[in-house]
């Protein structure tokens, strides 16, 4: 069996385990081998999981487009390096890899996201009002959301609430792009 | 500009027709010419092509269109803040072949390059409408399932349909484009009867997505010789990509645009952000995997499609609208396929209703 051989029979045998559907094999045998290779190595380190490889390979995909640098190279990055050997457990590494590689893919999203958390804890909120923000910041809707058990509870509530309007505000704002990105 | 064609049919009830005569005489050497009773097969797609979508666009089919000419925007819903705008398909698929070209889903089981030889049934349309609606003011445009202008120099379509709209009092035709295809227009006087836009994009987008089209610095200089020809001229920019370096991107693009033409020959500019079906995304994807356009900050929206990221998108979309208004704050300006609260947001106003607003699109100037 040839070197090429090899790689993509040890990547079929970890596919056909794993029942990873055909057009995610064929997009994995399709890379180069030192990139397949990679995502193997990852993939039995941290003993990732059927839905697991396939988020981090479509990721580690796209990256590479917009990149123009191999998965291999993304996941030999400094900043990934200690969760592929690093000395956690392997649930824990592998989730924290799916993480990183989705800040990686959607790093500006991510910001945003930080900062909308930040400025949303900065409230310090009662336990009886939640903010809640959007999936993936798709929309630019801010939910507000307000649990009470009284009366009185609804007037201390709702005087917390206005004491935060033009926090809440300027939280709607950044949902509509008003701050930087 | 020329574009390549594998093979013509044309139905045989159309043989000896002026368009089949016109398409014949400009045909270049070498394309096989079939005649056929229905054209409809030949649409179909070639599934012994590694890319059917790409084979369909070189086979061009002179048939009859067995459906209203007229339409609303396929675009148009509820959910939007809308324009208005009226679809004329005179032809559907296009020989340039954008990525992120919405047709690769929307007429993937029909890929064929049809051009409807029986257009004139179309002007019988146009003028119920105007009947129907006496004082109303239409925007109808023929680019929305083709390029208006890719093929004008083989139909030479573009001169009947000014001469019809210029006969027209309450319509208005739109003939989108991004082509240099300008040479038949230049030959007839428009009066007032017709708007020409280019979909604009960055050089950066061009070069990576717009595959065979004409480059943006040649769409915009066939905008400035229209614009001096009489022609109302107008702009779309979209989609508009949230890459890196996107807005430092536009702002030249306008930049440039309003260096060579005057904004008070700008009869609107759209405006819209990029957005992909899971199926348009799906195909887009498959067809040009290695388009970084392809891999932007995009997530699944309430509406089903993939666009950028809120935040991002509505400060992209309000740099690109502040430069507009920058220039000149009487360029009607709109987003497509954006919501009422969006447009709101980026404009600091509601928008129209879509039918006020297509008043305004569809004015004479």
């Amino acid at each position: 069996m040839s070197e090429a051989q090899g790689y993509k029979a040890a990547v079929r045998a970890w596919a056909a385990a794993h029942h990873v559907p055909q057009p995610a094999i064929d997009r994995w045998i399709a890379m180069d081998q030192t990139d397949a290779m990679a995502i193997l190595s990852a993939a039995q380190d941290l003993r990732l999981r059927t839905g697991q490889l396939l988020a981090a390979l479509e990721m580690l995909t796209e990256i590479a487009v917009r990149e123009g640098q191999g998965p291999a190279r993304i996941l030999a990055r400094e900043e990934l390096r200690p969760l592929l050997r690093g000395a956690a457990s392997r649930p824990q590494r592998a989730s924290a890899l799916l993480e990183k590689l989705r800040a990686l893919r959607y790093p500006r999203l991510a910001q945003s996201r930080a900062q909308l958390e930040a400025a949303a804890a900065a409230l310090r909120l009662p336990a009886a009002i939640a903010v809640v923000l959007p999936r993936d910041l798709s929309s630019d809707e801010l939910t507000i959301r307000l649990t009470v058990r009284s009366a009185a509870e609804l007037d201390r509530t709702l005087a917390a609430l206005a004491q935060r309007r033009e926090q809440l505000k300027a939280m709607i704002g950044m949902l509509g792009g008003a701050d930087e990105i | 500009m020329n574009f390549e064609l594998d093979r013509v049919f044309i139905e045989e009830e159309f043989r000896g027709s002026r368009i089949a005569r016109t398409v014949l005489e400009h045909l270049p050497a070498g394309v096989p010419v079939d005649y056929v009773g229905d054209g409809r097969a030949a649409a179909r797609p070639d599934s012994s092509h590694p890319d059917p979508f790409a084979a369909g666009k070189r086979r061009l089919i002179l048939m009859r269109r067995r459906s209203p000419f007229l339409m609303a925007c396929p675009a148009a819903s509820s959910e939007f803040a809308c324009c208005g705008y009226l679809v004329l398909t005179l032809a559907s698929n296009c020989p340039m072949d954008c990525s992120y070209c919405f047709l690769q889903d929307y007429v993937a089981d029909n890929p064929g390059f049809q051009v409807y030889a029986n257009y004139a049934d179309a002007f019988g349309e146009l003028e119920a409408l105007s009947a129907r609606a006496p004082g109303r003011h239409f925007r109808v445009g023929t680019g929305e399932l083709a390029d208006s202008l890719a093929f004008d120099r083989l139909t030479g379509l573009s001169l009947e349909l000014v001469d019809f709209f210029a006969r027209q009092t309450g319509l208005t035709l739109e003939l989108k484009t991004k082509t240099d295809e300008i040479d038949n227009l230049l030959t007839v006087d428009p009066r007032g009867c017709a708007i020409v836009s280019w979909t604009l994009s960055p050089p950066a987008v061009f070069a990576s997505s717009e595959h065979r089209t004409a480059p943006p610095a040649a769409r915009i200089e066939a905008a400035r010789r229209l614009s001096e020809a009489g022609y109302g001229v107008a702009f779309h920019l979209d989609p508009v990509i949230a890459y890196a370096g996107a807005e430092r991107d536009y702002l030249e693009l306008l930049d440039h645009l309003f260096a060579a033409v005057a904004a008070r020959r700008i009869s609107f500019i759209s405006i819209g952000g990029l957005r992909l079906t899971p199926g348009l995304r799906a195909a887009a994807r498959r067809r040009h995997p290695r388009d970084p356009m392809l891999t932007g900050e995009e997530v699944l929206a309430a509406d089903g499609r993939y666009r950028t990221f809120t935040p991002l998108r509505a400060r992209l979309l309000r740099t690109v609208a502040n430069r507009i208004r920058r220039q000149s704050a009487q360029i009607p300006v709109y987003l497509c396929m954006e919501s009422a609260a969006m447009s709101e947001r980026i404009f600091g106003v509601r928008p129209p209703a879509p039918a006020n607003l297509c008043e305004i699109l569809g004015a004479r100037r």
